[in-house]
């Protein structure tokens, strides 16, 4: 008997995209660095800063697609898993075991915001140094120009280091709206997707009319805002962080990583504050899930 | 209804259940002793499936209800550790696998026998690689019976496990359950609307109608309550006197119903028997459903 185990790997027999999608596009970003053809323009004379800020776009470039991927996978996964065993009338065979309604939302809201978001950065990890290690050999044998450095382990490990710290505050900055679309997918009796979209662009709009502010709206597309969204607590230091090369401020990863103020990632109001939402929210869906289908 | 010493396994007092306006059960007392098995027998839309529902925790209600001690709404999680249930054939997900649907059995229930469910299923044609949705409904009721077969459950509810198999298939499901599942430790709760098949197997019978208990007997004490007289055309008006709940006509002669009468009383009149428990059901809920009709003689 392995209760939490059990129902983990049973998410992942039923939505397959969960673990498929960001390994084909890991093996896809694999593929590029074996068959793809890279002409960039030459830079001569990189500074260090400049060199190191590069090199940490690199770092964040792969893992974003396949942190995208995760994110489409995952969305999709919460808006379909509590709705799936209703449509399909399995909910009564999972009641008839002795699993409860809140191990069984809160394995669903683990499998959303910590396995599968660690596997994919795992992945992310794996998949970047397999591609390095593709791309060096390449220019070793003369494939390619090395037009800026391909391995730095500091340089690498605190890029590495701050998509980690970024990947855990975006996992607890949207965990709310993880929990928002369990209840919601543990609600609705048809189109999940159409009643999670719904009530706050009603919202916003009737405020709109009413009020003539927006206050719904910029509420909404602060936490919605991708990227940098999760890091709200530490917005100033991000902008701060930046390398020119040639005319383009770039940020650099690394010393976003250098100067980073952890607590101040984690402990701000607004990320505080989502958590007891998506707590709320948790709650909710775990009781709706109850007596849904009871008519 | 008759049990054993040992505590009910169910105890409903009261029990009722509104859907808006329409009243699904109707304040529902029973008792379901240790090792019985129980025939909950109504027409569609009596109430069955809301009781078994309420029994198993799945739908709130108003009216004392105490499954094997535990309130089924309290306390639902440890009470399934204790109590199985099929609902109809078409729960199982389509994309499970069957050795997908024994690791999961294994991996939550406490009480999950592996080899055994593995055991049956060797007795079918039933792969460990097939998804449900390969296999035919009868073999899905087969997969399903295997792994409720495995588990050391105390309460067994079956809401018309047999739908849309075909006879093979019903006989085999029974025979099974029979055999190799019942003890006289288990209860099994079951609703059909196959009411033949299964009245050689039931000690009890509940019928119930419009949310109520219409019959609630030991299939053991039925003979000495119902008896069935069937007479000749000369004998029906005598009969007719003795005031039966229930009248039919088959071929030219016709069945008279009686209940609480004395076989000294009926014998004179024609060949007597205890009713089967289909023909009491349709006299039961024909005869509630209209004396007027049955006087005449319902067709059959």
């Amino acid at each position: 008997m392995n209760v939490l185990p059990t129902l983990i790997r049973r998410e992942f027999w039923e939505h397959r995209a969960l673990w498929l999608a960001p390994l084909v596009m890991a093996l896809l970003l694999v593929g590029i660095a074996i068959f793809g053809h890279f002409e960039m323009a030459t830079m001569t004379a990189l500074t260090t800063e400049q060199a190191r800020a590069i090199m940490g776009m690199t770092v964040w470039a792969m893992s974003l697609v396949i942190f995208v991927i995760a994110g489409v996978v995952i969305s999709f996964y919460l808006l379909d898993c509590l709705f799936a065993e209703r449509r399909d009338r399995s909910i009564l065979f999972w009641k008839s075991l002795p699993v409860s309604d809140a191990a069984t939302v809160l394995s669903k809201f683990l499998v959303a915001v910590l396995i599968v978001p660690v596997a994919a950065f795992a992945l992310a990890v794996v998949t970047d140094l397999i591609v390095r290690g593709i791309l060096t050999l390449r220019t070793g044998a003369g494939l390619m120009v090395e037009h800026f450095p391909l391995w730095d382990t500091r340089t690498w490990l605190q890029s590495q280091a701050l998509l980690g710290i970024w990947a855990l505050a975006s996992v607890l900055w949207y965990a709310p709206v993880a929990a928002y679309m369990l209840a919601l997918s543990a609600w609705a009796r048809r189109n999940v997707m159409l009643w999670t979209v719904l009530p706050p662009l009603v919202l916003a709009l009737v405020e709109r009319l009413a009020l003539r502010t927006s206050r719904v709206w910029t509420f909404v597309a602060e936490r919605l805002e991708p990227a940098f969204s999760a890091f709200s607590g530490v917005e100033a230091q991000i902008a701060s962080s930046t390398v020119t090369i040639h005319r383009d401020k770039v940020i650099s990863l690394p010393r976003v990583f250098e100067g980073l103020d952890v607590s101040a990632v984690f402990f701000n109001a607004p990320m505080l504050l989502g958590l007891v939402a998506a707590a709320a929210l948790l709650f909710v869906a775990i009781r709706v899930r109850r007596y849904r289908d009871d008519n | 209804m008759t049990s054993t010493n040992d505590a009910p396994v169910i105890e409903a007092r009261g029990l009722a259940k509104s859907y808006g306006k329409m009243r699904a059960l109707d304040g529902v007392s029973f008792t379901v002793g240790a090792g019985r098995i129980v025939g909950l027998i109504g027409p569609n839309g009596a109430g069955k499936t809301t009781a078994l529902k309420a029994i198993l925790g799945l739908t709130p209600f108003d009216g004392d209800l105490n499954v094997l001690g535990r309130n089924p709404t309290a306390a639902r999680d440890a009470l399934m550790q204790d109590v199985c249930f099929i609902a109809d054939v078409a729960v199982l997900p389509k994309w499970l696998r069957v050795s997908q649907a024994l690791d999961y059995v294994a991996g939550v229930h406490p009480r999950f026998d592996r080899a055994r469910a593995e055991g049956f299923l060797k007795t079918t044609d039933i792969k460990m690689k097939s998804r449900v949705r390969e296999l035919s409904k009868g073999m899905v009721t087969q997969l399903h019976l295997a792994l409720i077969l495995a588990i050391d459950a105390r309460l067994l509810v079956l809401d018309e496990p047999t739908l849309g198999l075909d006879l093979l298939f019903r006989r085999q499901f029974y025979d099974t359950l029979l055999n190799d599942y019942f003890d006289k430790d288990r209860t099994i709760l079951l609703t059909t609307h196959q009411v033949e098949e299964i009245e050689h197997l039931l000690t009890d019978v509940i019928f119930i109608q419009h949310g109520r208990i219409v019959l609630d007997s030991a299939v053991e004490s039925l003979g000495e309550r119902f008896r069935q007289v069937v007479c000749a055309p000369d004998r029906v008006e005598h009969a007719k006197a003795l005031a039966p709940f229930y009248t039919r006509e088959v071929f030219g002669r016709t069945a008279l119903y009686f209940e609480g009468r004395p076989d000294s009383d009926l014998t004179p009149l024609g060949e007597v028997r205890t009713p089967t428990i289909a023909d009491l059901f349709v006299a039961k809920m024909q005869g509630a459903a209209g004396q007027g009709a049955a006087a005449q003689g319902a067709t059959p």
